[in-house]
C-alpha cells in the first residue's frame, strides 16, 4: 500500500476547510510547515482512516471534530498492487466509510465492509504493523514506556504485531525455537542444582556437598598423613627395638663375655710380670750406684792422699816462689817510685813553663788591649775637638746670621730701587748740567763744601753754586725740571738698602753674599758634627773618659802569636808530662800491689808451709781398694744391663690393661644403654601400638579414599551440569539469533550508516533491541542518550517496514516531527538511512524543523487549503 | 585314625573398610570378629579339635589393643579347640610386637607357630609351619619342609603363607612350588594369602578368606575341613562368611530391559542386606532405558549392605524418540543433539565424552521430572 492523497475535511484545526495533499509519491516526501500549521492534524487523521472505526466515538475521534463542531471527513487515495482506491471516512455525524475505485469511480466497500477491506489492506487488524512504523510528534521510543492499562495493552498490542511479522518471515515462533518457558525451567532447575554444589566460578560451594566431600578428603588426608607418620615412627621404632634387642643378645653373649674376661686376666698377669721385673730392676739399679759410691770413696781417699802430699810440696815451693816474687816487687817498686819522682818534677817544670808563658801572654794582650784603647782614645779625641771647633764655628755663624737682615727678596727690592734709582739719576743726569773741570793749578773748585775732582765730571739738575776760588762763584742753572722722581728713587733705595742694613747696593750685595757664606759655614759645621759625633759630642767625651782608663794601663805589648804558640807547646809538654806522671804513678802503685801481694803470698806461702802435713797411712792399701771397688761396680752393672735387656715393656702391658678394662666397661656401659633404650622403645612401642595407629591409619586412609571420591563425582556432576548449562545458553542465544536474523539483515545496513561496527542485542520478549552493542561491549538502550535512542527506534520501524515489505505487506512510513533529539552529524546520517530505505518503501516525513530538513531531499508535499465550499 | 582339622586363613581381623559408609563399616567389623566364633562352630560340627590359621589373622602388624584382645578372647572361649596361629605377610615376624603381645596373653588354647621347625600337634601328627619372617620375604619359606625329620609314621602337615609360582592372579613375588606337598612329603599343605578358596594340588588347597573383605573373590568366604590319615588327606569345604561380596557385570544394549537385566543379576531382596554389590553397567542405552537404569538403582541400593554403581563404559544412545521427549524442535532439541554428538565424538577425550553423556543424562532426567 502506497499512500498517494489525502484530503481533510473540517478536522480539528481546519474548521470549515479543506486540505489536500496530492500527487504523493515513492521514496520519501517530505511536509515540511511551521509549528500550528496542522501537521499533527493531518498525522491523526490519516491514522484515523486507518485506525478509527466510522462508527465510533471515541476521544480521539472527538479531538478530530473542530471546536465549531460538523463531522470531520477524511479521504486518502492508496496505491495497491489491484489499483487506487479513494478510502474516506466520516465521523460523528452522518458517519460513514466508502471505498472506492479511482479509476473506475465504482463503490468498492461501505460502511462495515469498507472497513473490513480496509483491515485487510493495512493488516491483520486495526492495530496492524502500521502502528509499529508511523511515528507520532513526540513518540521517539517504539513501544509506549508508561505503566497505565492502555499503554500496557499496547505495547501488547505491538509485541504481538512484530511477533507475528517475524513469525510469519521466519516461519516459527519465537518460544519454538529459543525453547521459552520449558528452556527456562529447565536452566533454572540446572542453576539450582549446580547452586547446590558450586560458586558462580565453579568453584565448591562453602556448605554445599562438594565443598563437604572435599573438605572432607582433605580433613581426612591430614589426619592419615598424621597417622602415617606415627605408623612410620612406630615400625622405626620396632625396627629399632629388634636391633637393639639383637645387640644386647650379643652384648649378653656367654663366649663373648668370657673371651672379654680372659683377655683381661691376661692383661693384669703380663702387667704385674712386668712391674715384678721392673723392681728387680731397681734393686740392680740400686746395687750398681752403691757399688759406685763405694768406688768414688777410695778413690777421693787416694786422691786426696795424692793430693795432701802433694800440697805439702807445692807449699814449699811456693813458699820459696813468693820470697822470691817479694824480692822483685820490692825491686819494682822501688824503680817505679823513683820515676814517679822524675815524672813530677819533670811535670812540674813544664806546668811553670807553661803558666809564665800563660802570664806573659795574658799580659800582653793587656797591652795589646790598652794600645788599641790609646789608639782610640786618640782619635776619639781628635773628632771630639773637630766636633768642639765645628760646634763653635756653628754657633758663631749661627750668631753671625743672626745678626744678618738681608735677605735676596730684600737684595732683590734693594737692587730693583736701586735700578730704579740709577734710571732716575741717568735721567736727571740727562736733565742735568755736566760740569768737568780741569785745573791747571791747584786751585781747585768746590761745590758745596766739597773739592770737586778734576775730570770727574759733576752733574748739576738743580740751581747751583760752584766757588771757584780766585775766580769766585760760578752760578749754574740747569734747566728746570722736577726732581722729585729722582728723589723718591733715591728715598725708595735707601729705604731697599735700609732694610737690607746696607749702605749701598754694593753693600747689601757684599752682605748677602756674607749671609750666605754663613749659611755655608753652618752647613759645613753640621755636616762635621754629623760625622765625627753623630750622638752627640757628650756621647764623645763619655767615650773618651771611658777609654782613658785602658789606655792609661798600656804596657809594653809583646809578640801574642808568638807567645800563644809558645805556651801551645807548653801546655803540650805539660800534658805529656802529667801522662807520663799518671802512668809513673799507676805503674808505682801497681808496683805497690804487688808487693803488697807478694808480702802477702810469702805470708801465705809461709802459713801455707806451716800448715802443710805429709798424710799418715798406707797408698798401697788405698789402691788396692779402689780396685776392688772397680771390681764391684762392674759385676753391678753388668747386672744391672742384663736385667734392663730382659725388661718386659711395662707401658704396652699398662695399655693392654687399659684396654681390655675399656672394653670391659664400655660393654657394661653399651649393655646399660641398650636395656634403658630397650625399656624406652617398649614403652614407645606400647603406646603407639594401644592407639592402633595402623588400624586407623588404614580406617582414614580409606575413608579419605572415599572422600576424594566422592568429591570426584561432585565435581563430575559439577562439570556435566556446567556443560549442560553452556550447551542450553549456546543453543538458546543461537536459536535467538536464527530468529532475529531477518531483523539482523534489514537492520545492519541501516545501523551501520550510522554507527561505526554496531550490532543491536535483541529481546526475547519484546522482539525489540534491548542494546547495542559496541567494541564487545553492551549498553542497554534505556540508558543511551535521547537522540541515540530516537535514531535506533526510526531505524528497527524501517527494518520491520523492510520485512512487512518482504511479507507482502508494504506499508508506508509516517515520521511526524521524528528525530528532534538528534545532532547534525547524526540526523545527516538518518537522512542516508532514509534514503537507502526510501528505494523501496514510501516514507511521509513531517516536519517543522524547516531548515533542519531541508537537506533530507526528496520530494516536498503540496499542501492546499482551501474553504470547504470551494471543493467540488 | 585320622587326623581331622579346619584350614582357614587371611581373617584380617580389624580391618577398618575405611572406604565404606559408616553404617556398614561397623557391620563388616563385627562380621570379621564374629568369624572366630563362626569358625569355632563349624571346628565342632567337623569334630576337629584343631583350627590351623595360615597367616594374616590380623590386618595390621600392630593391631588395635581391642582387637587383638577380643580375638584372643574369642579363641580362649572356645576353650575345646587348638588354635595355631602362623604369622601372614600382614601380620609377619617382623611384627614383634603384636607376637610378643600375643605371647605374653599365653592363652593356653592358642599356639603360636612363630619358627620354621616342627610342632607336634598330637604324637602322631607334625606341622610344620612356613611363618612370613617379612612381609616380602623374597625367598621359600617352605624350602625348609624338604629335610624336616619328623618321627616315623607322624603325618606331616604343612602350613604356610604366600603364592604358589606359576598360577595366574598370584603376586609376583608368588614363589611357592606348586608341589611342595609331594616334595616334602606332605600329607596336606594348607596355604594362606589368597583369599579365594582354591585346590592347588590333590593335597594343597589355599582355604581363602572365612569372610571375605573385597569383590576380588566372588561368592561368600569359607573354610576347609581336612581330614589326614598317614599320607592320605581328605578336604571338603564349609561356608563360613556372613557377607556376600559380589561384583556383577551387566552388558546391555539398546532395547534390552536394562531394568530386569540388572534386577534380575542382583541378590535376592532377603539376602541384600548382607551382600555388599559392585554393578558395572556396560553397553549401550538409550536415554530412556539409562534414565530407568539410574533409578532403580538409586531406589534399591539402600537395600544393600554396600551398593557401588560405575555406569563409566554405559553409553548413553540418544534415540529420535529420546530426543523428542526433551523437545521435537528448538534450541532444547540443538542442546541435546549437541551433547549426544560430543559424547559420541571419538576425536574427545573419554572424560569429555563421560560428561557430556552425564550432562545429557542431567538433561533427559529434568525434562522427564518436568514432564511427570
Amino acid at each position: 500500500m502506497k499512500l498517494r492523497a489525502v484530503r481533510l475535511e473540517n478536522v480539528r484545526r481546519f474548521a470549515g476547510k479543506t486540505v489536500e495533499i496530492s500527487d504523493i509519491g515513492d521514496g520519501i516526501t517530505v511536509l515540511s510547515a511551521p509549528n500550528e500549521f496542522g501537521k499533527s492534524t493531518i498525522f491523526d487523521a490519516l491514522h484515523a482512516v486507518f485506525f478509527e472505526k466510522f462508527s465510533g466515538k471515541s476521544q480521539s475521534i472527538k479531538d478530530l471534530q473542530p471546536h465549531s463542531g460538523g463531522a470531520p471527513n477524511v479521504r486518502v487515495e492508496i496505491e495497491t498492487p489491484k489499483g487506487r482506491f479513494w478510502i474516506e471516512k466520516q465521523w460523528l455525524s452522518r458517519p460513514a466509510a466508502r471505498v472506492t475505485d479511482c479509476a473506475s469511480g465504482r463503490l468498492i466497500a461501505s460502511e462495515d465492509e469498507a472497513e473490513a477491506w480496509i483491515a485487510q489492506i493495512v493488516g491483520a487488524d486495526l492495530r496492524g504493523p502500521t502502528g509499529l512504523l508511523w511515528v507520532r510528534q513526540g513518540d521517539v521510543w517504539l513501544d509506549p514506556e508508561g505503566a497505565t492499562a492502555r499503554e500496557k495493552s499496547e505495547r501488547e498490542d505491538r509485541r504481538r504485531v512484530r511477533q507475528n511479522l517475524l513469525n510469519s518471515v521466519v516461519g516459527r515462533e519465537i518460544d519454538m525455537m529459543t525453547g521459552g518457558r520449558r528452556m527456562d525451567q529447565v536452566l533454572h532447575r540446572v542453576g539450582e542444582k549446580l547452586d547446590l554444589l558450586a560458586t558462580k566460578r565453579g568453584k565448591p560451594k562453602a556448605g554445599g556437598a562438594w565443598a563437604v566431600a572435599v573438605d572432607a578428603a582433605a580433613a581426612l588426608e591430614e589426619e592419615a598423613t598424621g597417622l602415617r607418620i606415627a605408623v612410620s615412627d612406630l615400625r622405626q621404632s620396632l625396627v629399632d627395638r629388634h636391633l637393639a634387642e639383637r645387640r644386647l643378645a650379643e652384648l649378653d653373649d656367654p663366649d663373648v663375655i668370657a673371651q672379654q674376661a680372659e683377655l683381661l686376666a691376661r692383661a693384669e698377669e703380663a702387667h704385674a710380670a712386668a712391674v715384678a721385673h721392673q723392681v728387680r730392676a731397681d734393686q740392680a739399679r740400686q746395687a750398681n750406684q752403691v757399688a759406685e759410691l763405694s768406688l768414688r770413696d777410695v778413690q777421693r781417699q787416694l786422691s786426696d792422699f795424692d793430693a795432701r802430699t802433694e800440697a805439702a810440696k807445692a807449699a814449699v815451693a811456693a813458699h820459696s816462689d813468693a820470697n822470691r816474687e817479694l824480692a822483685i816487687a820490692r825491686e819494682h817498686m822501688t824503680q817505679h817510685q823513683a820515676a814517679e819522682t822524675r815524672a813530677t818534677s819533670k811535670r812540674d817544670e813544664a806546668d811553670g813553663k807553661a803558666k809564665h808563658l800563660r802570664t806573659a801572654l795574658d799580659k800582653a794582650r793587656i797591652a795589646a788591649t790598652a794600645q788599641a784603647a790609646a789608639e782610640r782614645l786618640a782619635a776619639l779625641r781628635a773628632q771630639l775637638t773637630s766636633a768642639e771647633t765645628a760646634r763653635r764655628q756653628l754657633e758663631e755663624a749661627e750668631a753671625a746670621l743672626a745678626n744678618v737682615r738681608i735677605t735676596p727678596e730684600s737684595l732683590r727690592a734693594a737692587e730693583q730701587a736701586h735700578a730704579d734709582a740709577l734710571s732716575a739719576r741717568k735721567l736727571a743726569e740727562a736733565q742735568g748740567v755736566r760740569v768737568t773741570l780741569q785745573y791747571e793749578g791747584d786751585a781747585r773748585a768746590s761745590f758745596e763744601g766739597a773739592e770737586i775732582e778734576p775730570d770727574q765730571p759733576v752733574v748739576l739738575r738743580e740751581p747751583s753754586v760752584l766757588k771757584l776760588p780766585g775766580i769766585g762763584k760760578m752760578m749754574l742753572e740747569p734747566p728746570a725740571n722736577s726732581d722729585t722722581s729722582i728723589d723718591d728713587a733715591e728715598r725708595a733705595l735707601r729705604s731697599a738698602l735700609q732694610n737690607c742694613a746696607a749702605a749701598s747696593i754694593e753693600d747689601a750685595r757684599v752682605a748677602l753674599q756674607a749671609r750666605d757664606d754663613l749659611r755655608a759655614r753652618c752647613n759645613r759645621a753640621k755636616d762635621v758634627l754629623a760625622n765625627v759625633a753623630p750622638k752627640g759630642i757628650a756621647d764623645l767625651q763619655a767615650a773618651c773618659a771611658a777609654l782613658e782608663a785602658d789606655a792609661a794601663s798600656a804596657g809594653e805589648p809583646g809578640d801574642i802569636a808568638d807567645l800563644t804558640a809558645q805556651l801551645r807547646r807548653a801546655d803540650a809538654a805539660l800534658a805529656e808530662c802529667d801522662g807520663a806522671l799518671a802512668a809513673a804513678v799507676s805503674l808505682a802503685r801497681q808496683a805497690q800491689a804487688d808487693l803488697a801481694r807478694a808480702e802477702a803470698n810469702v805470708a801465705s806461702a809461709e802459713n801455707a808451709v806451716a800448715a802443710a802435713v805429709l798424710p799418715d797411712g798406707d797408698r798401697d792399701a788405698l789402691a788396692r781398694g779402689v780396685d776392688t771397688a772397680e771390681a764391684q761396680v762392674r759385676e753391678t752393672r753388668e747386672a744391672v744391663d742384663s736385667l734392663k735387656a730382659q725388661a718386659p715393656d711395662v707401658g704396652a702391658a699398662e695399655a693392654a690393661l687399659q684396654r681390655a678394662r675399656s672394653v670391659q666397661d664400655r660393654t657394661e656401659k653399651e649393655r646399660n644403654a641398650t636395656v634403658k633404650a630397650l625399656a624406652e622403645l617398649n614403652g614407645e612401642i606400647s603406646a603407639r601400638a594401644s592407639r592402633g595407629v595402623e588400624e586407623a591409619l588404614a580406617d582414614v586412609a580409606g575413608r579419605a579414599k572415599a572422600a576424594a571420591a566422592r568429591a570426584a563425582r561432585f565435581e563430575g556432576e559439577v562439570a556435566a551440569l556446567t556443560l549442560l548449562r553452556d550447551t542450553l545458553l549456546a543453543a538458546r542465544s543461537t536459536a535467538r539469533d536464527a530468529y532475529f536474523e531477518p531483523v539482523r539483515r534489514t537492520l545492519m545496513p541501516l545501523l551501520a550508516m550510522v554507527y561505526d561496527q554496531a550490532e543491536l542485542v535483541m529481546d526475547d520478549a519484546t522482539l525489540l533491541p534491548s542494546g547495542l552493542r559496541r567494541g564487545g561491549q553492551d549498553e542497554r538502550l534505556d540508558i543511551l542518550s535521547g537522540g541515540t535512542r530516537e535514531q535506533i527506534a526510526i531505524l528497527t520501524r524501517l527494518a520491520f517496514a523492510a520485512l512487512l515489505n518482504e511479507a507482502g505487506q508494504p506499508v508506508p512510513v509516517i515520521l511526524d516531527d521524528a528525530l528532534v533529539h538528534s545532532d547534525d552529524d547524526r540526523i545527516a546520517a538518518m537522512f542516508n538511512a532514509l534514503h537507502r530505505s526510501a528505494s523501496a518503501q514510501q516514507i511521509i516525513v513531517l516536519t517543522c524543523r524547516q531548515r533542519a530538513f531541508r537537506d533530507l531531499g526528496g520530494a516536498e508535499a503540496q499542501v492546499r487549503i482551501s474553504d470547504q465550499r470551494d471543493v467540488p | 585314625m585320622a587326623f581331622r582339622f579346619l584350614h582357614t586363613s587371611d581373617l584380617h581381623l580389624g580391618k577398618p573398610f575405611g572406604r565404606f559408609d559408616e553404617a556398614i563399616r561397623g557391620r563388616l567389623r563385627e562380621a570379621r570378629h564374629a568369624v572366630i566364633g563362626r569358625l569355632a562352630k563349624a571346628a565342632r560340627a567337623a569334630e576337629a579339635p584343631f583350627v590351623l590359621l595360615a597367616g594374616d589373622t590380623f590386618d595390621a602388624e600392630t593391631p588395635s589393643p581391642q582387637t587383638l584382645a577380643q580375638a584372643l578372647q574369642a579363641m580362649a572361649q572356645a576353650s575345646d579347640l587348638t588354635w595355631v596361629l602362623m604369622p601372614g605377610n600382614h601380620d609377619s615376624l617382623a611384627a614383634t610386637e603384636l607376637w610378643r603381645r600375643i605371647a605374653a596373653d599365653a592363652v593356653p588354647n592358642v599356639r603360636l607357630a612363630l619358627e620354621p621347625e616342627v610342632m607336634m600337634l598330637t604324637p602322631d601328627v607334625a606341622l610344620l609351619p612356613a611363618p612370613c619372617t617379612q612381609r616380602h620375604p623374597g625367598r621359600d619359606l617352605t624350602l625348609w619342609m624338604d629335610g624336616a625329620a619328623t618321627p616315623d609314621g607322624c603325618a606331616r602337615i604343612g602350613l604356610a603363607h604366600g603364592g604358589i609360582a606359576g598360577f595366574d592372579g598370584m603376586e609376583a613375588a608368588a614363589i611357592i612350588p606348586p608341589d611342595r606337598a609331594e616334595q616334602s612329603g606332605l600329607a596336606y599343605l594348607g596355604l594362606g594369602d589368597w583369599h579365594g578358596q582354591m585346590q592347588i594340588g590333590q593335597r594343597t588347597w589355599y582355604s581363602g578368606a572365612p569372610e571375605q573383605d573385597s569383590f576380588k573373590h566372588a561368592g561368600p568366604g569359607g573354610a576347609l575341613i581336612v581330614s589326614v590319615d598317614g599320607a592320605q588327606c581328605d578336604v571338603t569345604t564349609c561356608p563360613i562368611g556372613q557377607f556376600h561380596w559380589q561384583s556383577i557385570a551387566v552388558d546391555l544394549l539398546p532395547g534390552d530391559t536394562g531394568i530386569d537385566q540388572v534386577t534380575s543379576a542382583l541378590p535376592h531382596p532377603e539376602q541384600r542386606r548382607d551382600s555388599l554389590i559392585d554393578l558395572r553397567l556396560r553397553g549401550r542405552q538409550t536415554l530412556v532405558e539409562r534414565a530407568a537404569i539410574d533409578q532403580l538403582c538409586a531406589r534399591i541400593g539402600a537395600e544393600f549392605g554396600a551398593f557401588f554403581v560405575d555406569a563409566s563404559e554405559l553409553q548413553s544412545q540418544a534415540l529420535v524418540t529420546d530426543l523428542d521427549i526433551i523437545e521435537a524442535t528448538g534450541a532444547l532439541r540443538d542442546a541435546a543433539e549437541a551433547l549426544m554428538a560430543r559424547a559420541e565424538d571419538t576425536g574427545a577425550t573419554g572424560a569429555d565424552r563421560a560428561t557430556s553423556a552425564a550432562a545429557l543424562n542431567a538433561l533427559f532426567s529434568i525434562m522427564s521430572e518436568a514432564s511427570s
